[in-house]
């Protein structure tokens, strides 16, 4: 089964410096509907002005990935980490018993596009960590590419996170497809990031997001004009 | 959010710091109340000192610049959401914590269970020392609400 969440049903807030879209409750958007997917908490679509960003708050048991579009992001967090992220970069962070950070789009000039992504961990009261790593782009082109997932040793650098979850990035160009079997009994979720795919017959476009159960595959194609970026979720 | 089985509590961390010393252990004491399951807002409190005064060091006006952009100074809903409030005072100048200290006790129709609590800045492990002190403060206005 195919569940579409299309990107214009998703929450919404516009702060002016932040606009920020959200697949799943969050903040002020609270739908008891779409409290996440397995263990997907969060998929928030943020695009920050330059020279903003999130001030110093604090999060505890939970895994946050983020994957930059566009634009850069400084990070900064209680345990000594100054970092910036760039496009085919990504962030994980487990928040674990607790971490202290503050996000700014680290250009003066540019807006940053970013997705955050908040995975609940199997295991509570972790000691917090946080793990940065870049990659070549042509590595997500045609094929999915490990982001994050639970294995500590893996063929690519990918993040570590605290749950039996693994989450790929991909591109394709028009007519291009990917095919994806999923194991039986497990989940998937899958994000279209930018440009349209479609997911076994389903059209996507930027921001639309599909849940997947009891399906023994995944088709994905890259529709026209320009293909698509998107990344899919094997859940438990 | 996962599900905790412990009661929520509200703190704000209120600080004052000209070169990020007191931030330090603001936010030491902003872990640890985290770490006892805590909801947090860290907030740093304006500068009394004008701008000319500020301009002269270099050392002030860098961190400034960068602690404006990464906290706003406390507001009135903050104040209302609160259940704690830790307040980290900077030794170079004791003003701007004092006179936080001050509004917040003559403000009309504040809630008498909100707890003030000063952060003391111990010798030794001061950051240890920083988010135990916000640790227990966090667990009596947890027994304060039980």
């Amino acid at each position: 089964m195919i569940t579409l969440r299309l990107a214009e049903e998703r929450g919404h807030a516009d702060h002016g410096w932040l606009n920020s879209y959200h697949t799943f409750s969050f903040a002020n958007y609270h739908d008891p509907k779409h409290m996440g997917f397995r263990a997907l908490r969060v998929l928030n679509d943020d695009r920050i002005a330059p020279g903003r960003g999130f001030g110093s708050h604090g999060h505890r048991d939970m895994e946050i990935i983020s994957y930059v579009l566009e634009g850069s992001l400084a990070h900064k967090d209680s345990t000594g980490t100054q970092e910036v992220l760039e496009a085919n970069m990504v962030q994980a962070m487990s928040a674990g018993t607790g971490v202290i950070h503050s996000e700014f789009n680290g250009s003066s000039k540019q807006p940053a596009h970013f997705l955050q992504i908040w995975i609940e961990p199997a295991e509570m009261d972790v000691e917090p960590a946080y793990q940065q790593f870049a990659y070549d782009p042509a590595e997500k082109k045609g094929r999915l590419r490990l982001i994050a997932g639970p294995d500590k040793k893996t063929a690519e650098p990918a993040a570590f996170i605290h749950q039996d979850a693994r989450m790929y990035a991909s591109v394709l160009a028009p007519g291009e497809t990917l095919e994806q079997p999923i194991v039986k009994g497990r989940y998937a979720w899958v994000h279209c990031a930018q440009g349209n795919i479609t997911l076994n017959g389903h059209t996507m476009k930027e921001g639309d997001g599909a849940a997947i159960s009891d399906e023994a595959a995944l088709q994905i194609v890259g529709a026209s004009p320009a293909g698509g970026e998107f990344l899919v979720f094997d859940l438990a | 959010m996962p599900d905790s089985k412990v009661t929520p509590v509200n703190v704000v961390v209120v600080f004052y710091s000209r070169y990020g010393d007191t931030e330090r252990l603001a936010l030491a004491a902003g872990v640890g109340a985290i770490q006892a399951h805590a909801n947090i807002r860290m907030r740093r409190l304006k500068d009394l000192a004008d701008a000319e005064t500020i301009a002269c060091d270099p050392r002030w006006t860098e961190n400034l610049e960068r602690m404006n952009r990464d906290y706003i100074a406390p507001r009135e809903i903050d104040v209302d959401w609160a259940e704690v409030i830790l307040v980290a005072s900077c030794p170079d100048s004791l003003h701007e914590t004092e006179q936080y200290v001050i509004t917040l006790l003559d403000r009309p129709g504040r809630n008498e269970r909100l707890l003030i609590v000063p952060l003391l800045d111990r010798p030794g492990d001061r950051l240890a020392s920083a988010s135990e002190q916000a640790h227990k403060a966090v667990e009596n206005a947890r027994k304060l609400k039980t």
